[in-house]
């Protein structure tokens, strides 16, 4: 079962799916049926997606509540800004992604080594606090642009990229999960007395999914940057990270696909209530508290979709039905 | 037979609370010793000093493993576990939400490397580590018949087999001296005979020396060679079996003293 063969199969059938979820947005914007105004919508959804992911690996897998996400998006969006400007090219924005997830790294590494001690609340507000450094140093520095924020960052980041990019972040963290890292991590949440005991460096492995989940925080801050042109520190508050933990919440804390799912439905969820004003922001919470009430696990639990599973279930009927 | 443990004059104040003091020991390669005492003795606290779950106030614990000697003290518990001590919980901590695979795999975590880049990739070398950590922790399964488990969550195994699926991923650590904490908490008497063989049959195949508390005199008295009596803190005896059964200091801490 576990072999590189067996496993080529279900492997392969992904990168299908992958594929063809491509050919098929493409089709769709060719042939007109996806506008400009929903391929934006499209493009929201996927930046969303990839800071979800990673805020569900810290919080879901491993058990840490962070509150900080969005600071470690800022620290990617303005490498972007910033480097773009001079380095006017594809290479510079892929640079500048790559410059945005090392910064990221150091910064994760010296909010996490003192704080990841804590537990809970006090975690929780430890990181705010620390993304809140993040949006205020953003906030007083030259380079960055002050309050003001920075327009005319070059367009380098369009759907297809967003949409590799997603595929490609998701492949990290799910591999991750299924992986002797992912499952020290999640002993972590499990028990830490335990997990030690069983010769787990708990320091360690908390940190390796924070710094993961910071790192991919810093691509989807890098994409936003680049498609929308313009950033502000404004962007980056506690809204933009209590608005990444809704979607892991609504989707299932430990549910990579229900990451994916909350993100779809809240995104067109807030495409479709634009129409509706200010009655919005009403209607979204509502939505928000009737799953909670009704599902306080989230839309999909800790449920995972498989194709190997999916796979097998098909074979087994067939083969009660022969 | 050579010296594994040496553990020195270990104290542990909390706060003003003495609750171990002063206690030396010493545990023998493929021996199987027992530590007992009333409740509040401190004999869960020894294990925890022991395997670094909490640090000691003074003293010294020092292992003479297969690779040369250790002062274990200061250490954090994931290096001692590392170093071939492992344990079982008094209130099994087992990974609940995980399945019984999981369990044991984490278990041997330490024991592989693996980098970051195949891991994310899915290299060859992945699959083979993995299919190499499964094969193995089949097998151990298989020795404590838990192999139509796996997949079960932990949280889901019958109260008796939670304890059994403790001992078997304190095994997957490869330890070299195994601390059982009440393993028969809770036990009916065919379970706790069941374990006795269990454990009789652990030793024998791993070869490996283990320290055991244990409330369940008759069980005591059937696998240890050696007792370690504790009471209040302080070793109060220390013997083979049938010398801790006719010492009057141990029947006076368990029983009482007799009324003339």
């Amino acid at each position: 079962m576990i072999g590189l063969k067996a496993n080529l199969k279900y492997n392969v059938i992904w990168l299908i799916m992958m594929i063809a979820g491509f050919y098929l947005i493409n089709t769709l914007i060719l042939t007109g049926v996806i506008d400009s105004f929903i391929a934006n919508m499209l493009v929201t959804i996927g930046i969303n997606i990839i800071l979800a992911t990673g805020l569900n690996l810290i919080i879901g897998f491993a058990g840490q509540f962070s509150l900080g996400h969005a600071g470690f998006m800022a620290i990617g969006a303005y490498a972007t800004a910033i480097m773009t400007q001079t380095a006017n090219s594809p290479a510079g924005f892929y640079a500048s992604i790559f410059v945005g997830i090392i910064v990221s790294i150091i910064a994760a590494l010296i909010v996490g080594i003192p704080t990841l001690r804590l537990r809970g609340d006090y975690l929780a507000i430890a990181t705010m606090g620390a993304s809140e450094i993040i949006r205020i140093i953003i906030n007083n520095l030259k380079i960055t642009g002050g309050a003001a924020g920075m327009f005319n960052i070059p367009q380098f980041a369009d759907w297809p990229t967003v949409y590799i990019m997603v595929c490609l972040t998701t492949i990290i963290i799910v591999n991750f999960i299924h992986s002797r890292a992912g499952r020290a991590v999640k002993s972590v949440r499990e028990d830490e007395i335990a997990a030690e005991a069983m010769g787990i460096d708990i320091t360690k492995w908390k940190l390796a999914a924070f710094v993961l989940g910071a790192s991919t925080a810093a691509v989807a801050g890098s994409l936003h940057a680049s498609y929308l042109q313009t950033i502000a520190p404004n962007d980056f508050g506690i809204m933009e990270s209590i608005s990444i933990l809704i979607i892991v919440v609504l989707g299932g804390v430990g549910s990579i696909t229900g990451t994916f799912v909350a993100a779809v439905v809240l995104g067109v969820l807030d495409t479709v209530l634009q129409n509706f004003g200010t009655l919005r922001m009403v209607i979204y919470a509502l939505a928000l508290i009737l799953i909670m009430i009704f599902k306080p696990s989230g839309l999909l639990g800790t449920w995972e979709f498989s194709v190997k599973r999916l796979f097998n279930r098909s074979k087994r009927k067939e083969r009660v039905e022969s | 037979m050579s010296t594994l443990l040496k553990v020195d004059n270990v104290v542990k104040n909390f706060s003003g609370l003495t609750a171990v003091s002063n206690v030396s020991m010493y545990l023998d390669t493929n021996e199987l010793v027992a530590l007992i005492g009333p409740n509040g003795a401190g004999k869960t606290t020894l294990f925890n000093l022991l395997t670094g779950v909490i640090p000691v106030s003074s003293g010294s614990i020092v292992l003479n493993g297969d690779n040369g000697t250790y002062p274990l003290n200061g250490k954090p518990a994931y290096k001692i576990a590392k170093m071939g001590l492992s344990r079982t919980f008094q209130n099994i901590r087992l990974f609940k939400e995980l399945t019984v695979m999981d369990n044991v795999l984490i278990a041997m975590t330490s024991k592989v490397k693996e980098s970051f880049i195949p891991t994310i990739f899915r290299f060859p070398s992945y699959y083979k580590t993995e299919a190499k950590l499964t094969e193995k922790a089949k097998q151990l399964l298989e020795i404590f018949e838990l192999e139509n488990d796996v997949d079960v969550l932990a949280k889901n195994l019958p109260y008796g087999t939670q304890r059994k699926l403790e001992i078997v991923r304190a095994l997957a650590t490869e330890p070299q001296i195994l601390f059982l904490d009440e393993p028969a908490a809770g036990m009916n008497p065919e379970e706790k005979a069941e374990l006795t063989q269990l454990i009789i049959k652990v030793q024998r195949k791993f070869h490996i020396t283990i320290l055991l508390i244990e409330h369940d005199m008759s069980l005591v008295m059937n696998l240890a060679q050696r007792i370690y009596v504790l009471d209040h803190g302080s070793l109060l005896a220390k013997g083979t079996p049938e010398e801790i059964q006719s010492n009057p200091a141990v029947i006076k801490a368990y029983l009482g003293e007799e009324v003339d």
